[in-house]
């Protein structure tokens, strides 16, 4: 029988699986909730397995299903995509229990990079530099005013268990300490049902830079490059580039050599990803490893040319390393776009609906990693992230034409998205030059990023003949007497023959 | 041949007239008082191409909405653009539309010549029933009421010149007659 793998996850990363495994020859296995039975993940499987309602706890993140579609379906290996259980290690280890491959690195791995204060301890131990921060989590807020005192202000209050940005709160004088700590107290227990906090020195307007890391099971790791993610709204990564236009030599190898030692700390063996922030001095900081593959690994894979979702499971499968550090060299330069189901204009609000029309970029430089299609319904279960455009082009500079000009081919009908931000953002002077922190959004955004555009003289000719054609019938484009000509071209080459 | 009018309102401007002449995929558009002609196919997936006399091409997808507004979506993103037919843009944008009941007052959209009045003082009216004419920018446009009821009164008689904003008419709904 041939090897099959199951991907414990949905949208344009199960998409962007499966199609790694089709290039080495896999057989595929999609998993669904009752939101997404006509989802183009499950239509683009070999097996599917319903796992039940629409909410992702009784779904995508139900261990017990999950095996059970495995042991169905015969897979060998599970994927678990990012996102959902990517970083659980009771999922990691419930998989190697059940005697299946979890494509991904360890249980331990995933544990020991799981919490935010053991990774740190583990890193110091390292010599990977760490921001300044409690060692451990606090007892009360009392605790963190000791801390502040010695490092200074402002600082950064987090959740022990935190991730993906939330649980994180600036505090810039001791006063505002015990409200602000009861408040992320709380939403720490609601979102992770762990309430502990730690603070760090809050290192200001930083960059956040991160190393794609791998590993094979025979010992070799490398640093495949870095990736720039500081264009960030409330912490989320929206718009991702490699390489940085910030990273030059003496501190890529700063970098390179830090992720490694964070990755070799911790016996790594995957795709996995050391994140750090680069303060304008040049110090670099540890922020987090995150044990999976990254919904921006595509910069990556267009710059060094390599496939990383497919070395994950070829990795998985016991393979080596297909490359190391001296037979990689980076390409050009490239840039993805999260595009999201949310308003932009209005706060970034959900959008969830028909997608009535979907036309997607193409041509030179162009890639789209996407997870719905014409026709599909952008369930509100979910995380509303409807695919990544990514553009690769010799240098940054044409990278961003490129950028501006997929966009303007780029349609979405039906739903609002936030393609909007990034024609803005596409034309931005300050983004152009590369000259922004990981705040700089928010504070574009803050300031009003989107200036009321009033429609132009062919907009209103446009919108008043569509009025028009909308009574009388349009004259569709001439297709029938072509459409002829074909057939009988055919009937020709068929009667040569 | 068809004609087609339609009421342009833009942000900061008083509501404005445009005229469009159809004849087959040759559409001529007034505004203003200048005349553009171009020519508008409809693609396989939808959206309408336009190409102007001087060359220019245009493509988007157009979608008409109740409320008054089109939303067009072309390579620079999707624009709202208050258009309608007049009756519609009236619906979208009569005083007190918020309410089913009360006073319809109809005023002129743009500056004109009342070229006739269909109806007098204690008519009844139906939903949607022509009540005047009002000539602009050489258009005959025809002002109806959105609900229908009785007409209360008439402001204005054939051949007057009127200013935009001026009262022309009024019609109390059925709803907010004294029982």
């Amino acid at each position: 029988m041939s090897t099959r793998l199951l991907v414990a996850n949905r949208g344009e990363i199960a998409v962007r699986i499966f199609r790694a495994c089709r290039d080495l020859g896999i057989e595929t296995v999609a998993v669904f909730s009752d939101a997404d039975r006509s989802a183009p993940h499950v239509a683009l499987a070999d097996h599917a397995v319903r796992l039940g309602p629409a909410p992702a706890r009784e779904s995508y993140l139900s261990i017990p299903a999950l095996l059970d579609a495995a042991k169905k379906t015969g897979a060998s290996l599970v994927h678990p995509g990012y996102g959902f259980l990517a970083e659980n290690a009771g999922f990691a280890r419930a998989c190697r229990d059940a005697g299946l491959t979890f494509v991904g690195p360890t249980p331990e791995a995933i544990a020991a990079m799981g919490s935010k204060t053991g990774s740190r301890q583990l890193m110091e131990k390292a010599g990977v530099p760490v921001v300044p921060g409690m060692g451990g989590a606090a007892a009360g807020h009392a605790d963190i005013a000791a801390f502040a005192r010695k490092a200074g202000y402002p600082i950064l209050l987090k959740a022990s268990a935190g991730g993906g940005g939330k649980g994180m709160r600036r505090v810039d004088a001791e006063a505002d300490l015990p409200a602000a700590f009861t408040r992320v107290a709380s939403e720490a227990e609601a979102s992770f049902g762990d309430g502990a906090l730690y603070a760090e020195k809050l290192v200001e307007r930083p960059r956040h830079i991160e190393v794609q890391v791998v590993g094979d099971l025979h010992g070799n790791l490398v640093a495949v490059g870095e990736r720039e993610c500081s264009i960030q709204r409330r912490h989320q990564k929206v718009v991702e580039e490699c390489p940085s236009p910030a990273v030059s030599g003496p501190v890529r190898e700063r970098l390179f050599d830090a992720a490694l030692a964070a990755a070799r700390a911790v016996g790594y063996t995957s795709c996995g990803t050391v994140e750090f922030l680069l303060a304008a001095d040049g110090a670099i900081y540890f922020l987090e490893m995150n044990t999976r593959l990254q919904v921006e690994h595509p910069v990556t894979e267009e710059v060094w040319g390599v496939d990383l979702a497919a070395t994950m499971i070829r990795i998985a499968l016991g393979e080596k390393l297909p490359f190391d550090a001296a037979s990689l060299a980076p390409r050009g330069h490239a840039i993805e776009c999260r595009i999201y189901a949310e308003d932009p204009r209005r706060g970034f609000a959900p959008s969830p609906g028909l997608i009535s029309a979907l036309r997607l970029p193409q041509g030179p430089g162009v890639r789209n990693d996407v997870g719905v299609e014409a026709g599909s319904v952008v369930p509100i279960d979910y995380d509303p992230m409807l695919g990544k455009l990514i553009v690769h082009a010799p240098d940054r500079a044409q990278a961003i034409a490129r950028l501006s000009r997929a966009l303007a081919d780029y349609e979405i009908g039906g739903v609002e998205t936030t393609l909007p931000l990034f024609r803005t953002l596409a034309g931005d002077p300050e983004f152009v030059r590369g000259d922004f922190d990981v705040q700089w959004l928010d504070r574009r955004l803050a300031a009003g990023l989107f200036p009321p555009t009033a429609p132009g003289p062919e907009e209103v000719w446009l919108a008043a003949a569509g009025l028009a054609a909308a009574e009388a019938p349009v004259t569709p484009a001439a297709s029938g007497p072509a459409a002829s000509l074909w057939r009988g071209t055919g009937r020709r080459e068929a009667q040569r023959g | 041949m068809r004609h087609l009018k339609l009421i342009l309102r833009e942000d900061g401007k008083p509501p404005e007239a445009i005229a469009i002449e159809i004849d087959g995929a040759r559409y001529a558009l007034t505004r203003g008082g200048e005349a553009s002609v171009g020519e508008v196919i409809r693609l396989p997936d939808g959206r309408l191409s336009l190409i102007l006399e001087d060359g220019r091409q245009v493509c988007g997808r157009v979608r008409p909405g109740a409320d008054g507004e089109v939303e067009v979506t072309t390579a620079a993103g999707r624009r709202r653009v208050g258009l309608a037919e007049p009756l519609q843009d009236r619906i979208a944008h009569a005083v007190g539309s918020g309410s089913d009941t009360g006073d319809e007052e109809i005023r002129a959209l743009m500056p004109g010549r009342v070229v006739q009045v269909a109806v007098a003082a204690g008519d009844r009216v139906a939903p949607g029933a022509l009540l005047l004419v009002l000539e602009a920018m050489k258009m005959q446009n025809e002002i109806r009421t959105v609900r229908g009821g009785t007409v209360l009164r008439v402001d204005v008689d054939p051949g007057r010149t009127v200013d935009g904003g001026t009262p022309l008419a009024v019609v109390r709904s059925e709803e907010a007659e004294p029982a």
